[in-house]
């Protein structure tokens, strides 16, 4: 596929260009993996780069969650496009009249990929395993809800049978809940950590908190999903394929699923052209829009549960004053910034909980005005930007270029004032964030389960991603009235009271709300990328357009 | 100054039989009839000029964006029409020519210096001092050079000055190494061996007859290490080290237009256009240059 070839491609040197190029996609047409793929069953998948690991305790970068719902299965899978709970490897589940517990009934034919049963057991030694203090994953927050699982990770409580988990049966897994929270099922079914992992292979490899032991390699590894790992060569691909004892195999019709590691979307772009690759991890700015053009039917966009936003460090001054941060977020068009980098992508966000939380209405009441925000300015001591010190606004050098020259520029002509950029490599971006030495940095959260919780939660005094250094004891009292409330209705909208609190502390500019956007051949059938974008493997299919 | 040709024997020098052109007015004589290299000249003079005065006349600065505008094609208002955020990419050419020039110039000239007084001094000298400088020059060498200049910039600082210095001083090595092989050639030539029984000290031997020898392979590579070292500088402000956006340099325009070639051509051909007339001026030069300044070569 080209783009805008010139109508000026008649003259003869051009043509006899074209009947070559003709000529050699002929010969390599037999070749793609694409074709190949489709005759066999195998998808190619191209992965934003390697992932750091596949232990689903451990992951936490999105190249690895692209994989593992390919290799595990939880008690729960999310579905693909309502999110809402359906069975995994828990036939049925019922939850207590007053909330607190839920009972997993697991089905009898689930198995792991050596063969042996799964059983409730293998559940507990999971979490066990998950919430150990010496594994130190950093997702245990999601097992907050559980009885004593704070306490345990935290290593203040040392026996696990403490904790709110219990297996009454080898089919029946109970959880008992510190407190109402609505959203369970949520957790449970979008997120790895949530994940069983087979034990006889961990115990034969090394301790059960014991990072690194190569249980993950394929020689050794043993999973739960779909798929099992069959070759992992670094930085190139990993090789899944079909699982035989995976319950529903009967369902599921692709044969492997190849990841490549691919860190450039533009070399992933030419890739998918070229038939190297079934569907991409996103698009290029200036192609996606492009593509958004002449060949839509290729572009795949889905809305995420994802927000683009400056996390602004408020023990910086004068960041430390509210209306400076008001005044920054007031000064810039995020309307005519995400049409004009990136529209495949972006919409503007005025709130920070992205559009489409179910049942919630995201605090929209921030209005932009650069004439407000030189008041404010002025206000707080800096007419017209004098006096201002030079901020450093600091991405990662995969962010986009233009949006951070975009939010330098609208400050420099709304408000007078100058922020340099730093770009740093992903790894020294957010150890810099988690040192808190930065003034301002573009950041951008994906929720982990379908709640405004999700992000509301980060920014608590104490909380391990609120790099802000913002804590306010009232926005936190405001978390948890809005926790303890069993309405659920009643709920979201203290929810919502909470992010209207922090709007108006503005300790984080809302930039944009995100979506999904990747390339999808179009033998590629039933792929769909869910508000959290976790895949599911197990329903595509390849075939004939 | 350098005014005498080494290759009259020294006692000339010292009773003139015959007022001859200096070696500088015979190059300059040489040069002037090569075409290609006068081309050259004039072709760098001009883009230095407009470099340097381009950007006073301007509308627009550099860092001046018209969202609405959006990548344009060359039109009356934008010459080279405008990036992706609206900027001119005139202006951002002026702007970056400044910095990639300033670059490629200080940056060289810094391991001009340092190369060739190392080269000379190890050539000339020989024995154990040349291996012990050689041999440190291969320590130097055996560095992955980029992450050299990255522990420098992190090292001092981001700073564009620093930056000269340090992509200068890992530069230099190859030109060690080239003037070094030369000397040694030229030390064992007889009008070295005249310059030594006339009495004269080591320093003014290697600088007044050896370099002068040695001139054309310097002022080849050098102009070849000028371009090598703008692509460098390219390549540090993709890292975040080199010069910080909305600043341009020509590198960052032209890994930019790489990037969108196909939706928005200009950005690439214009910066790629004038990347490359400036490296073939100066190729151009530097073959002229050599060729004028070759004291071998037949005067007539």
């Amino acid at each position: 596929m080209r783009f805008a070839l010139p109508p000026a491609a008649t003259s003869w040197c051009l043509a006899t260009l074209a009947c070559m190029t003709l000529a050699v996609a002929g010969c390599s047409r037999h070749a793609t993996a694409v074709d190949e793929g489709n005759r066999t069953q195998t998808l190619h998948f191209g992965n934003v780069g390697e992932p750091s690991e596949l232990d689903p305790h451990i992951i936490n970068a999105a190249p690895d969650y692209q994989i593992i719902t390919a290799l595990f299965e939880g008690l729960l899978n999310a579905d693909p496009a309502t999110m809402a709970p359906r069975p995994g490897v828990a036939e049925t589940w019922d939850v207590s009249p007053d909330g607190l517990t839920y009972t997993f009934h697991l089905r009898t034919n689930a198995k792991w990929s050596n063969g042996d049963p799964i059983t409730a057991d293998d559940f507990l030694y999971s979490f066990r395993r998950a919430l150990s203090p010496a594994l130190a994953s950093q997702y245990t927050f999601l097992f907050h809800a559980v009885r004593g699982a704070d306490e345990f990770s935290s290593g203040k409580l040392a026996d696990f049978s403490q904790v709110g988990f219990s297996a009454p049966d080898p089919r029946t897994l109970v959880v008992r809940l510190a407190r109402v929270t609505p959203y369970f099922l949520g957790i449970v079914s979008a997120n790895a950590i949530w994940y069983p992992v087979h034990r006889a292979t961990i115990e034969r490899l090394g301790r059960i908190d014991q990072r690194g032991t190569g249980w993950t390699r394929p020689e050794n590894f043993v999973g739960n999903g779909p798929f099992v790992l069959k070759e992992w060569r670094p930085n190139q691909v990993i090789v899944a394929e079909k699982s035989p004892t995976y319950w529903d195999a009967a369902h599921v019709s692709l044969h492997a699923v190849y990841f490549h590691a691919i860190d450039s979307p533009d070399t992933q772009e030419v890739a998918f052209r070229s038939g190297q690759l079934h569907v991409t991890t996103g698009v290029p700015a200036a192609k996606a829009t492009a593509y958004l053009k002449d060949h839509s039917a290729l572009l795949l966009r889905t809305p995420i549960l994802s927000t683009t936003f400056i996390t602004v460090n408020v023990a910086h001054p004068p960041l430390n004053d509210q209306r400076i941060r008001l005044a920054l977020a007031l000064a810039f068009d995020r309307a005519q910034i995400a049409s004009r980098i990136n529209p495949a992508r972006m919409a503007p966000a005025y709130s920070i909980v992205p559009e489409g939380m179910p049942g919630y209405q995201p605090y929209v009441r921030m209005k932009e005005d650069p004439a407000a925000a030189r008041a404010l300015f002025a206000e707080a001591g800096f007419p017209a930007g004098k006096g201002f010190p030079t901020l450093e606004l600091s991405c990662e050098t995969g962010a986009s270029l233009e949006l951070v020259q975009a939010i330098q520029e609208a400050w420099r002509t709304n408000l007078g004032i100058h922020v340099s950029i730093a770009r740093r490599e992903s790894r020294t971006h957010w150890e810099t964030l988690h040192l808190k030495q930065y003034d301002l940095a573009i950041s951008a959260w994906s929720a982990d389960y379908p709640d405004p919780s999700s992000f509301l939660e980060l920014w608590r005094g104490n909380g391990g991603w609120n790099f802000t250094n913002w804590a306010d004891p009232h926005y936190d009292e405001l978390l948890d009235t809005a926790a303890s409330e069993t309405d659920p209705a009643m709920r979201l909208k203290r929810l919502q009271v909470v992010e209207s609190r922090l709007t108006n502390e503005m300790p984080v500019i809302p930039v944009s709300y995100d979506r999904d956007v990747r390339l999808v051949q179009p033998s590629v059938h039933n792929w769909a990328t869910n508000p959290l974008q976790r895949p599911d493997y197990k329903a595509v299919w390849l075939g004939a357009p | 100054m350098l005014s005498s040709s080494p290759t009259v024997p020294a006692a000339a020098v010292l009773e003139p039989i015959e007022k001859g052109n200096s070696l500088w007015h015979d190059a300059w004589l040489r040069l002037r009839k090569n075409r290609l290299a006068v081309f050259g000249m004039w072709a760098l003079a001009i883009i230095t000029v407009a470099c340097l005065f381009g950007p006073l006349v301007m509308h627009y600065g550099y860092e001046d964006q018209n969202l609405d505008l959006g990548a344009s094609p060359p039109s009356a208002a934008h010459w080279l029409g405008t990036d992706t955020l609206g900027r001119d990419l005139l202006v951002r050419l002026f702007y970056g020519g400044r910095v990639s020039l300033a670059v490629g110039l200080s940056a060289t000239l810094v391991a001009l210096s340092i190369g060739v007084v190392y080269g000379a001094i190890a050539g000339f000298f020989g024995g154990k001092l040349d291996a012990v400088m050689m041999r440190t020059v291969d320590i130097m060498y055996s560095l992955p050079f980029p992450i050299f200049v990255i522990l420098l910039m992190v090292f001092f600082g981001r700073n564009i000055i620093l930056l000269f210095v340090a992509i200068g001083a890992v530069e230099w090595l190859t030109m060690a190494r080239i003037v070094r092989g030369q000397v040694q050639s030229i030390k064992k030539m007889e009008f070295i061996e005249a310059a030594r029984s006339l009495g004269l000290g080591r320093r003014r031997i290697i600088f007044r007859h050896i370099l002068p020898n040695v001139l054309g392979p310097i002022i080849v590579y050098t102009t070849l290490t000028i371009p090598g070292v703008m692509l460098l500088e390219a390549f540090l402000s993709f890292l975040g080290l080199g010069v910080q956006p909305p600043m341009s340099s020509w590198g960052v325009l032209i890994k930019d237009g790489a990037e969108k070639m196909e939706e928005f051509p200009w950005l690439l051909i214009f910066p790629g256009t004038i990347f490359s007339l400036t490296l073939f001026s100066l190729n151009f030069l530097g073959d002229g240059l050599r060729d004028a300044l070759d004291v071998r070569s037949s005067k007539d």
